[in-house]
């Protein structure tokens, strides 16, 4: 009998997902599951914390079973599930990051790689007075050390 | 009590229009202006107000009331964006979708004028989480969860690190930890940098950037002024300087000056030497060791954690002596072991820094080759070099076959930059490798061209001239060595 995990959302939209074992063992946290032995009861349900809702672990299962069916070509899906932070798209940004967040949580590792480093490409362009604001904080560096901190950064070594 | 006539409904079809007009800006990254809106919204706010009672009616019903602007976007039916236009309420559970006023030029613009003469309003309108506004932005970035953040981080290219640096103090010190340099050195390794000396000027380095293609202009202030200080070798972030007049050597990290005078060797000879150096694990924070072999096969090994030379002595008999180094090549560390091109006999000589063993592999080289050096890519060693046969000459690439310990040719430079080194006398100059990629110096008597070669795209690039800082002067780069650009690792 094939073993069955459903991941029960709750919150703003409940609902409940069954993953078969291809899918289900890209989640760290799930895998060892398939291999323990419990009992006649071949079902097992995982309770998703309520700050991941419903459209965030179906978007994340989408790209699992994209990855399950074809091993290769990681680039190829990417592309497709994944939307490049350049877009001025708030909503997206706010997705990214709750997919990653719950892809670390679920054991993703490759998601979890994924989302960082498109958030990363986001922020790259940033300077510092737009993190600030973003991040909502002062700049409290001293004249001192903000020339000490510059100084030894790149923006000095280069012209 | 007013109707829901004249005035009372212009106002909020204004703050309808400049509600899109909001969310329009905003999607253009146009923060200044988005804030003088909200100051003209809070404004507008302050009117509805006082003209007519607040309406207790929670955000997520669809209603028709004249205080909820409610966008629908027809793809997700039970969802919708609601701006409300009241502080008191507010919409945190609603999960919405923005609809995108792109496109639509405002004629709210005008508006913009009258925001900017107005005074700061005090009061912000709250929105509802998926509005896309600069508040939820905040309170996505504020909440934003740390340990994953330093993984956000620690994909920044180098540069970006160091602006960040200047966001604040938490930030400085959050990029200066150590656990953040071990989450940097998790991953898989950047592009190499190259510190150079050029023949002008023995005391600075001149850097280059491969992956913006710059040349940088670092001063190590530590570094003595009066003596020639020659880049030998570099592991994790860290370059080893010899200087070659009072024999002492140094270690430093080129981006955030961490310095380390190395003591003074125990052997008192001293002749040409090859130099290598290895991280102990995966960052300078497990230490590191540096081995200077010299021409008569005395070697010694300086071990970081104990600050001390070690492991002196002289390579043992069982290798085929003599041993005569090619000290024009650079010695290549992959993992723990170092390796050392041999003229004579021709083959490569290593040694295990673990063990403190030293081999020799007897391996031919490949004809009419000259001004070679070895090189690494991953785990595969490599050999570059000059292969001339009449007039022609050309840049070609092997790797070593392990199982047979022959050169196999890879890659050769593309004939049209070849065509340029007929019927000339070419020299090249490895200026240091590392992570794939190579700089090398071509030079004949007229001409210096410098080239990047990447050992897994099989990219030749060339190199823009190194001229100082405000100066057009360019510079002859006399060697080097590549290093990982590291913002944490410690001499």
């Amino acid at each position: 009998m094939s073993k069955i995990i459903v991941l029960k959302c709750v919150g703003h939209n409940p609902k409940d997902f069954e993953l078969d074992e291809a899918v289900a063992v890209q989640f760290g946290c799930i895998k060892d599951l398939f291999h323990s032995d419990f009992d006649a009861e071949s079902k097992i349900v995982v309770d998703v914390p309520m700050k991941f809702n419903s459209y965030i672990i179906g978007r994340i299962l989408e790209f699992c079973s994209s990855r399950a069916s074809f091993s290769s070509d990681r680039a190829y899906w990417e592309q497709d599930f994944f939307h490049p932070c350049r877009e001025p798209n708030q909503r997206k940004r706010k997705e990214l990051i709750a997919i990653m967040e719950a892809s670390e949580y679920l054991g993703m590792e490759s998601l979890v790689e994924l989302t960082t480093q498109s958030l990363a490409n986001y922020l790259k362009g940033k300077n510092p007075l737009t993190i600030r604001s973003l991040w909502k904080v002062e700049g409290d560096l001293t004249a001192e050390e903000e020339a000490k901190a510059l100084a030894m950064g790149v923006a000095k070594l280069g012209h | 009590m007013a109707a829901t006539t004249g005035p009372d409904l212009c106002v909020p079809l204004i703050v309808f229009s400049l509600s899109l007009s909001l969310l329009s800006l905003l999607t253009r990254g146009m923060e200044e202006e988005f804030a003088m809106l909200r100051q003209l919204i809070g404004q507008l706010q302050e009117l509805l107000h006082n003209s007519s009672p607040p309406p207790p009616s929670p955000p997520s019903s669809s209603s028709s009331s004249p205080s909820f602007v409610v966008l629908h976007n027809p793809q997700h039916q039970n969802r919708c964006c609601c701006l409300p236009l009241f502080d008191d309420t507010s919409s945190s559970d609603v999960s919405c979708d923005t609809l995108m006023a792109a496109g639509k030029r405002p004629r709210y613009l005008k508006m913009l004028d009258t925001a900017k003469r107005s005074r700061k309003q005090k009061n912000q309108v709250k929105s509802c989480t998926e509005a896309g506004d600069g508040i939820m932005d905040q309170e996505l970035w504020q909440e934003f969860p740390q340990d994953l953040f330093e993984s956000v981080l620690s994909r920044l290219p180098v540069a970006t690190l160091f602006q960040f640096r200047s966001v604040c103090r938490k930030w400085n010190a959050l990029i200066d930890s150590d656990s953040f340099s071990k989450s940097c050195t998790d991953l898989p390794q950047t592009i190499p940098w190259f510190y150079t000396i050029t023949h002008e000027n023995v005391n600075s380095g001149q850097v280059y950037d491969p992956s913006s293609k710059k040349w940088r202009h670092p001063v190590i202030p530590a570094l003595p002024k009066k003596s020639i200080v020659l880049p030998m070798a570099s592991a994790g972030g860290l370059v080893c300087f010899l200087d070659i007049g009072h024999r002492n050597f140094y270690v430093s990290n080129p981006l955030t000056k961490s310095f380390r005078e190395l003591p003074a060797r125990s052997f008192k000879v001293w002749s040409r030497v090859a130099v290598g150096m290895t991280l102990n694990g995966n960052s300078t924070s497990d230490g590191y060791k540096v081995l200077w072999v010299g021409c008569e096969g005395e070697y010694e090994v300086y071990d970081s954690l104990r600050n001390v030379w070690t492991k002196r002595g002289t390579i043992p008999s069982n290798v085929k002596l003599p041993v005569l180094l090619n000290f024009k090549s650079q010695p290549v560390a992959i993992n723990c072991t170092l390796y050392f091109m041999l003229t004579d006999p021709e083959g490569i000589l290593s040694y295990d820094m673990v063990s403190g063993r030293w081999k020799q592999y007897i391996i031919p080289c490949p004809p009419h080759l000259s001004d070679h050096t070895l090189a690494e890519c991953g785990e595969r060693l490599m050999l570059v070099g000059l292969v001339s046969k009449n007039a022609a000459t050309c840049v070609c690439v092997w790797e070593l076959q392990k199982m047979t310990l022959l050169w196999k040719e890879v890659d050769r430079m593309p004939n049209v930059w070849c065509l340029e080194f007929y019927g000339k006398h070419v020299r090249m100059n490895c200026l240091g490798n590392k992570g794939c990629l190579m700089l090398l110096s071509l030079r004949s008597r007229q001409m210096n061209r410098l080239i990047t070669y990447n050992a897994v795209t099989r990219e030749w690039a060339k190199v823009p001239g190194c001229t100082v800082p405000r100066g057009r002067k360019r510079l002859w780069i006399a060697c080097g060595t590549a290093f990982q650009p590291s913002p944490t690792a410690r001499a």
